[in-house]
């Protein structure tokens, strides 16, 4: 009885709009994304964040091949140099790399270095520490740390935090209900005792060979705790998103569930999980800094922005005050964390499209 | 080949109430109760009522976004909770809707030209490129410029981007068009162009519209017939100029009583509804208009408290739902 | 609201059961206990000491004892009864395995009064910075003021408080000498460290309050008074106050929350005696009851002042129904 779709008319002229569109495919209209990015450009803050991060990222990925001192080399005849303005020794010529364990492509860029550089090292602009350790050094390779755990954290944060938001937003009732009543006890539970303990407990002498590193453990754990507010915003916007008129009517016309997964939720959650990421780095690498204050972090003689801060921190005493200790890695931290909170300000505003261009 | 293009037998839409203690019995919120209407071929049925009265469920459930309870849909014969496969897709391209707010119903990273071309991508309409030219085509009936075809919701005026959302109900040539409350979020003025738009395709098209409003004008311009709906049943249901001139349902009688009729003399006087819409959770027993009634003292007994008045015919088209004496 | 309150004491329960569960076992599965750090005791004294303190007993009982609220030892109910209490249900959390003849509770009484009375100072301070650089730079938006608050602020949110506190010493310890660097005693020596601690969150509360200010001082009503001759500083304080304060209000319980952890980082830069000195200690000398006790004591008071806050919230905002929220 149903009727037979071929044999109907159609109720539209379909041939009469060949020349309307032709003219229309011909214009390039300036998509959404394209737009953002636009936007964001023209923003002089946003551009020199963007310029400060990639520089910073290549340093810090770089570091191996520069002619900085070692940053473990000891040298107690150089001990507590304050910086020095205008920079009075350009370099040295006593470079001795002494390094802890380093990977193979860091070892590969060093053995770069030396036979680039050979013995010359830049002096000691930045001054040295206690030991003598030349401090710029020692920031540029602690840039190292809080970039690796901003990028674990980024990548729990979208890979485990955001499906798991999506995961529970898109199917609801009680898969939606258990998975976000695990989150709440995560969120309640205080994570920072938990991380404490995870990382005195996990790390004990003697649990054996295979044992994780340090550095694994203290990534798993930062890791472990970074994705819960990705998940919460994911599902508070899927849910939404979910119930919005737009994927309703998708719906009545017979869409399927990846379908609009694919065309109406994802575009829309994506601006909200680039903005929730530029939040959530800064957060992850003052709590890098903070666990490595108390000395939960990496372990020396590796460094990091919080270790040194920290063990600048310790050398303020009542009659000596070594301010530079403090203050470089601090500025080298809060320029690093300006810089991003800047970059997520600028996005939230360059992808919040809807309600821009309305009275 | 008589049934009727849609028709809504015995639906009952409920919802599972939140508990509000953890050993309570769960609660029903039953927001459309035994329902029963007929839509024909081209005719437009007008839906009318107070805010929570379950016209929005009753829509959502005629296109297939709410499955009832129990009571079926039927569109043209087939029924919509059975149909599957190739019968679910001609279900769902025969029956389109419209919804009330334009500034939700369109996803805002989304142009409009995907928004109006997306139901043919989902069905697998035709060839990519006769999509596309019937997107303008669209957009043509509909009254929007060719040269929005590239812009995007938050371009648009509210008026226009209801002209999208039509224009994305129409593409597949919908034989029966919901319209919810397609008019209430617009300016007065963008509203009359909706109304006369929705108007015209009719007549151009010659399809049915299930059209939902608050705004009694409105439905008198637009529908044939009209159905009452009062805490989840149709308490009254009569052809337009029936029901406009001579309403018989007193509670027909107070919501019309409210608008200022365009024919001058006949200026009934203003009933005014004492107390809340009943709660969907616990509508009052009998008929669920009673503790409101203003005719209630006209009813012998207490017959409106203890008896729910059914839907019965007071003439060859009229329909009523009270115990109000008919030659009253 | 008393049902608001119910919930939330059954969610109360059922956290701070997962704490003491989660914290229990990942002591006990920590290799090494509380006698294998230092110097290497004689086998025959560390199990006395083990057996004093019934780390020889199945995991189970062990648990069992230190949930309570019964004394499972010899002066418990199944033993002489003496002491028929115990455990963390019975308040008493034991005695600390590190410091052999100091009760948790004891060290805990003598460390918390320190930290809560730094942590409060703290809040306040950064309630009352936070809120008065707000007013003030909502007063005049745009200007010199205004910038360097918003400049502050950002700079304020982006160091990490041990930064914070360094420089204040180095301001206030070396360059402009007026308060001691380090200590605990004299009310002079909590000024550098609630300051430190405080201003963090004294900025993100100006941010918060500064944005409520703003956009409540745009709103119709506002227009409404100005027009009918209200003076500027009646609308601000009588009408665009209460907008501003409720996001405040609602950070306050993960300002809380940050405040003690924070707190962990300045009782160490100034050497304070609070009870942050031994959270860390205890979890990494596996002081199993001390941790214990620290852990309990931490998540009690978060989840305590968050439900202040709540509370106070909707007393704010009545349109806020806790129960719908709950
Ligand atoms: N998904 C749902 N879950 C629970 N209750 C619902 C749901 N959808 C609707 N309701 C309830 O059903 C009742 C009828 O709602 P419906 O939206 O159909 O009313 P309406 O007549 O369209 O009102 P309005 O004129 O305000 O649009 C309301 O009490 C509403 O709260
Ligand atoms: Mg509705």
């Amino acid at each position: 009885m149903s009727a037979v779709p071929e044999q109907r008319r159609s109720w539209f002229a379909d041939a009469d709009f060949e020349l309307a569109l032709v003219q229309l495919e011909r214009e390039r209209p300036q998509s959404l994304w394209r737009a953002a990015r636009e936007r964001l450009r023209r923003r002089a803050s946003v551009r020199w964040s963007l310029r400060f991060l990639i520089g910073l990222c290549l340093l810090s990925f770089l570091a191996p091949l520069l002619p900085l001192p070692s940053p473990a080399a000891i040298n107690l005849a150089n001990a507590t140099l304050p910086p020095q303005l205008p920079w009075p020794a350009p370099g040295a010529l006593d470079f001795e790399p002494q390094y802890w364990e380093l990977g193979p492509l860091d070892a590969q860029m060093v053995s770069l270095r030396t036979s680039l550089f050979g013995k010359w090292r830049t002096g000691h602009w930045l001054g040295t520490d206690a030991l003598g350790r030349d401090v710029l050094a020692r920031v540029v390779w602690g840039s190292r740390t809080s970039l690796l755990v901003a990028l674990c954290a980024a990548l729990t944060s979208l890979v485990i935090g955001a499906s798991w938001g999506a995961l529970a937003g898109l199917s609801g009732g009680r898969v939606d209900n258990v998975l976000m009543r695990i989150v709440d006890v995560l969120f309640a539970v205080p994570t920072i005792f938990l991380v404490i303990f995870l990382l005195s407990v996990l790390d004990a002498p003697g649990a054996g060979e295979a044992r994780l590193s340090r550095e694994q453990i203290f990534f798993l754990v930062v890791g472990a705790v970074s994705w819960l507010s990705m998940a919460r915003v994911v599902r508070g916007q899927v849910l939404e998103l979910e119930r919005s008129a737009f994927v309703e009517a998708a719906r009545a016309a017979g869409a399927s569930t990846p379908w609009i997964l694919t065309r109406h939720i994802l575009p829309n959650v994506l601006g909200l999980v680039v903005v929730n990421l530029t939040l959530t780095l800064p957060s992850v690498i003052l709590y890098e800094a903070f666990l490595s204050f108390l000395g939960l972090g990496v372990e020396p003689p590796r460094v990091s922005w919080g270790l040194l801060a920290a063990e600048g921190a310790e050398a303020l005493n009542p009659l000596e005050s070594y301010a530079w200790l403090v203050l470089a890695p601090g500025c080298a931290m809060a320029a690093t964390l300006l810089a991003l909170s800047t970059l997520g300000d600028g996005l939230r505003d360059a992808l919040s499209v809807t309600e821009r261009h309305e009275r | 080949m008589n049934a009727p293009l849609c028709e809504v037998r015995e639906l009952e839409v409920r919802f599972a109430a939140r508990r509000r203690a953890l050993f309570e019995p769960r609660r029903w919120l039953q927001a459309v109760r035994g329902v029963n209407l007929r839509i024909e071929r081209g005719a437009v049925l007008g839906l009318v009522g107070e805010s929570g009265c379950g016209k929005s469920t009753l829509a959502r459930a005629v296109v297939g976004l709410q499955r009832p309870s129990s009571g079926s849909i039927l569109i043209d014969g087939v029924e919509r909770a059975s149909a599957r496969g190739k019968q679910l897709r001609e279900l769902r391209r025969r029956v389109g809707i419209v919804f009330q707010d334009p500034y939700a119903s369109l996803d805002p990273r989304q142009p409009i030209r995907e928004a109006v071309l997306e139901p043919l991508s989902i069905n697998g309409f035709a060839k990519p490129r006769t999509r596309r030219l019937r997107v303008l085509a669209a957009f043509e009936a509909v009254g929007l410029a060719a040269n929005l075809y590239h812009r995007y919701p938050h371009e648009l005026s509210g008026g226009q981007r209801q002209r999208v959302a039509i224009a994305r109900a129409l593409v597949l040539e919908p034989e029966l068009l919901v319209c919810d409350e397609p008019t209430s979020a617009l300016d007065l003025s963008v509203r009359a162009q909706i109304v006369n738009l929705l108007a015209d395709l009719r007549q151009r098209f010659g399809m049915a519209l299930l059209f939902i409003s608050h705004d009694l004008a409105v439905v008198r311009k637009l529908v044939d017939e009209v159905a009452v709906m009062y805490a989840g049943r149709v308490v009254e249901q009569a052809p337009r100029d029936a029901l406009f001139d001579a309403p018989q349902h007193p509670y027909t009688r107070a919501l019309l009583s409210a608008i200022v009729t365009p024919h001058e003399g006949e200026r009934r006087e203003r009933i005014v509804l004492a107390g809340e819409p009943p709660s969907p959770l616990d509508p009052p027993s009998g008929c669920a208009f009673h503790p409101r009634c203003p005719a209630r003292a006209d009813v012998p007994g207490e017959r409106c408290a203890s008896e729910l008045p059914m839907l019965s015919a007071l003439d060859a088209r009229r329909l009523r739902a009270c115990h109000l004496d008919p030659t009253l | 609201m008393s049902r608001f309150l119910l919930r939330r004491a059954l969610w109360f329960v059922v956290t701070t059961w997962a704490v003491i569960t989660i914290a229990f076992f990942v002591l006990r599965a920590a290799p090494g206990g509380p006698f294998s750090g230092e110097r290497k005791l004689h086998p025959s004294v560390e199990a006395a000491l083990r057996a004093q303190y019934h780390l020889d007993w199945p995991l189970w009982k062990q648990y069992l004892h230190t949930l309570g609220p019964l004394n499972l030892d010899e002066r418990g109910l199944f033993g002489d009864a003496s002491d028929v209490f115990g455990g963390l249900l019975a308040l008493d959390f034991g005695p600390s395995m590190q410091h052999r003849d100091v009760s948790v509770n004891d060290a805990l009484a003598q460390s918390l009064p320190i930290s809560i009375t730094l942590g409060s100072l703290a809040l306040g301070i950064a309630l009352v910075l936070g809120l008065g650089a707000a007013l003030l730079s909502a007063q005049f938006p745009g200007s010199r003021f205004d910038r360097l608050v918003r400049l502050a602020a950002a700079a304020g949110l982006v160091l990490p408080n041990f930064v914070i506190a360094s420089l204040l010493v180095l301001v206030f310890a070396f360059w402009i000498p007026i308060a001691p660097v380090a200590g605990w005693g004299a009310p002079r020596h909590v000024l550098l460290p609630a300051l430190a601690l405080a201003l963090p969150f004294a900025a993100y509360i100006a941010r918060l309050a500064r944005a409520g200010l703003l956009e409540t001082l745009s709103k119709d009503y506002i227009r409404t008074a100005r027009a009918k001759g209200a003076s500027e500083s009646a609308i601000l304080w009588r009408h665009a106050l209460r907008g501003a304060l409720t996001p405040v209000v609602s950070y306050l319980g993960p300002a809380a929350a940050g405040v003690l952890t924070g707190s962990l980082v300045i009782e160490r830069i100034f050497a304070i005696p609070g009870a942050g000195t031994h959270f860390v200690a205890s979890a990494l000398n596996r002081d199993y009851t001390m941790a214990m006790g620290v852990t309990v004591v931490y998540a009690v008071m978060v989840f305590g002042f968050n439900t202040a806050v709540d509370v106070a919230y909707t007393l704010l905002d009545p349109r806020l129904d806790l129960e719908r929220e709950a």
